[in-house]
């Protein structure tokens, strides 16, 4: 990739390890100072989700933009060509609405050719109910 | 009160053999009230026990309230609201909400009358009930031809009053049957169908393809009807409520000296009406109407009811005559059975 370093975590050469050929005595005898503990390299993990963003966005556009296979999709048009060409001398079907009852309001006549259904009026509920004069036995 | 309920679920049973259909019951509560017999029936909502009790306890219930309204307005008692107003000697005299309310329905029943329904003839009542019985009414009859009974209603913001000559009474009858009916029948409004019965008196209101039949009956036979009526409720029509009343002067009916006597009074005259029609049943949109329409029909006569009728919003009429003759005016015959 390119040289850009991160300035967050770019250690100064000087600072990368401590000099030990710069040691008086012994070695066993000299503590070495402790120094801050080097942290990870993080562009390797940066540069594998870098590749893995451009390949969603990669596959996501070309998903996107690219057309079909021929006759994956019917009704699509590269399938209504094929169909015109196919039954040329086909006429264009119109929509047709199919109207299977209408309620009629009183006053209302039926259209012509159509089927008239009487609905049966509701038998009556036969109710011991009579009106009589105020005082009379019911 | 006494309450006797009955339910009974009616079978409709196909005649080629098909399936047996059950038709949700009917719910009935019957009782005595207002000097004569009152009932409510109910279509529940749904088939099954649970429906039934449901509409059991809301007619039953609406009864109750009916037979407290009834108490209030009756002229039999002496602790009721219209007993206390009839009695007292002020002028002004205040009501309480059930009475104030039924007193401004029959003003407006003096008006849809043409004057011919006036509360205010208690006194010729019983003068035409008891001509010679004793000096109170002596004085009774005196006073059904005074000549104002006007009456008048001061709505307040807490309290009405009413205003009107001392020793003017007022007796509500069946103004009140069919006023308390159309208010009863209002309190049963979740269900499909349901019928108030006030002695006759009859409230209907059928939901959307409830068809149910309803008896007049022949004042002239206990066991046979004048006539029957289908009653449809249909949505598309905009009919679903009805008023069923008959009036008529066969019942309460006295002879005096060789003289006969009814208690429909003449408001003209303060005396009973001379006329020709025994019995009018008036089909029309609320009970309380139907009930001020039959009752103006018997006092006009059939001549002028017929007349009287034709300008008025009504489904159908049907008058029998002294002369044995069952008019009906044209709009009936939808309805006949």
């Amino acid at each position: 990739m390119s040289g850009i370093r991160d300035h967050r975590t770019a250690r100064p050469a000087a600072m990368a390890r401590p000099d030990v050929t710069q040691a008086a005595g012994p070695v066993q005898a000299a503590r070495p100072a402790p120094v801050a503990r080097a942290k990870p390299d993080a562009r390797p993990l940066r540069i594998a989700y870098g590749m893995g963003a451009l390949a969603a966005a990669t596959a996501l556009v070309t998903a996107l933009v690219s057309p079909p296979p021929a006759g994956a999709a019917a009704g699509s048009p590269a399938t209504v060509a094929m169909t015109t060409i196919t039954l040329p001398t086909d006429p264009p079907q119109p929509v047709k609405h199919v109207i299977q009852y209408v309620q009629l309001a009183p006053g209302q006549t039926a259209p012509p050719n159509a089927a008239v259904k009487v609905v049966p009026t509701p038998k009556p509920r036969v109710v011991v109910v009579t009106t009589r004069q105020s005082g009379a036995k019911p | 009160m006494t309450l006797a309920f009955a339910s009974a679920a009616s079978l409709a049973v196909d005649p080629t053999g098909g399936p047996v259909v059950t038709e949700p019951a009917l719910v009935s509560v019957v009782t005595s009230l207002m000097g004569g017999t009152v009932g409510i029936h109910v279509r529940p909502v749904v088939d099954g026990m649970a429906a039934a009790s449901d509409a059991r306890r809301a007619a039953e219930a609406t009864l109750r309230r009916l037979g407290a309204w009834a108490n209030r307005l009756t002229r039999f008692t002496e602790t009721s609201d219209l007993a206390r107003l009839n009695a007292s000697t002020d002028v002004r005299v205040p009501v309480r909400p059930t009475l104030a309310t039924a007193l401004d329905w029959a003003r407006q029943t003096e008006g849809l009358s043409g004057g011919i329904v006036d509360v205010a003839l208690l006194d010729a009542r019983l003068a035409a009930e008891h001509p010679v019985a004793n000096d109170t009414v002596s004085a009774a009859a005196t006073a059904a031809s005074r000549p104002d009974r006007t009456w008048s209603m001061d709505r307040g913001r807490r309290m009405t009053f009413i205003r009107r000559p001392v020793g003017l009474r007022f007796d509500l009858d069946g103004v009140a049957k069919g006023w308390l009916a159309d208010r009863a029948l209002g309190r049963l409004g979740s269900f499909p169908a349901a019928v108030v019965d006030a002695d006759g008196d009859i409230a209907i209101r059928l939901g959307d393809g409830e068809s149910w039949r309803f008896g007049i009956a022949d004042p002239r036979s206990k066991d046979e009807d004048l006539l029957e009526l289908d009653l449809l409720g249909s949505a598309v029509d905009g009919i679903g409520s009805f008023g069923l009343a008959t009036s008529g002067t066969s019942v309460h009916r006295w002879v005096h000296g060789g003289h006969t006597t009814h208690h429909l009074i003449d408001p003209r005259t303060g005396k009973p009406a001379p006329t020709d029609v025994v019995q009018a049943t008036v089909l029309t949109a609320t009970a309380g109407k139907a009930e001020a329409l039959a009752k103006t029909a018997v006092i006009l006569g059939s001549e002028a009811a017929l007349i009287a009728l034709a300008g008025q919003d009504v489904h159908g009429a049907i008058l029998l005559t002294e002369r044995g003759e069952l008019l009906l005016t044209p709009s009936t015959t939808r309805w006949l059975a």
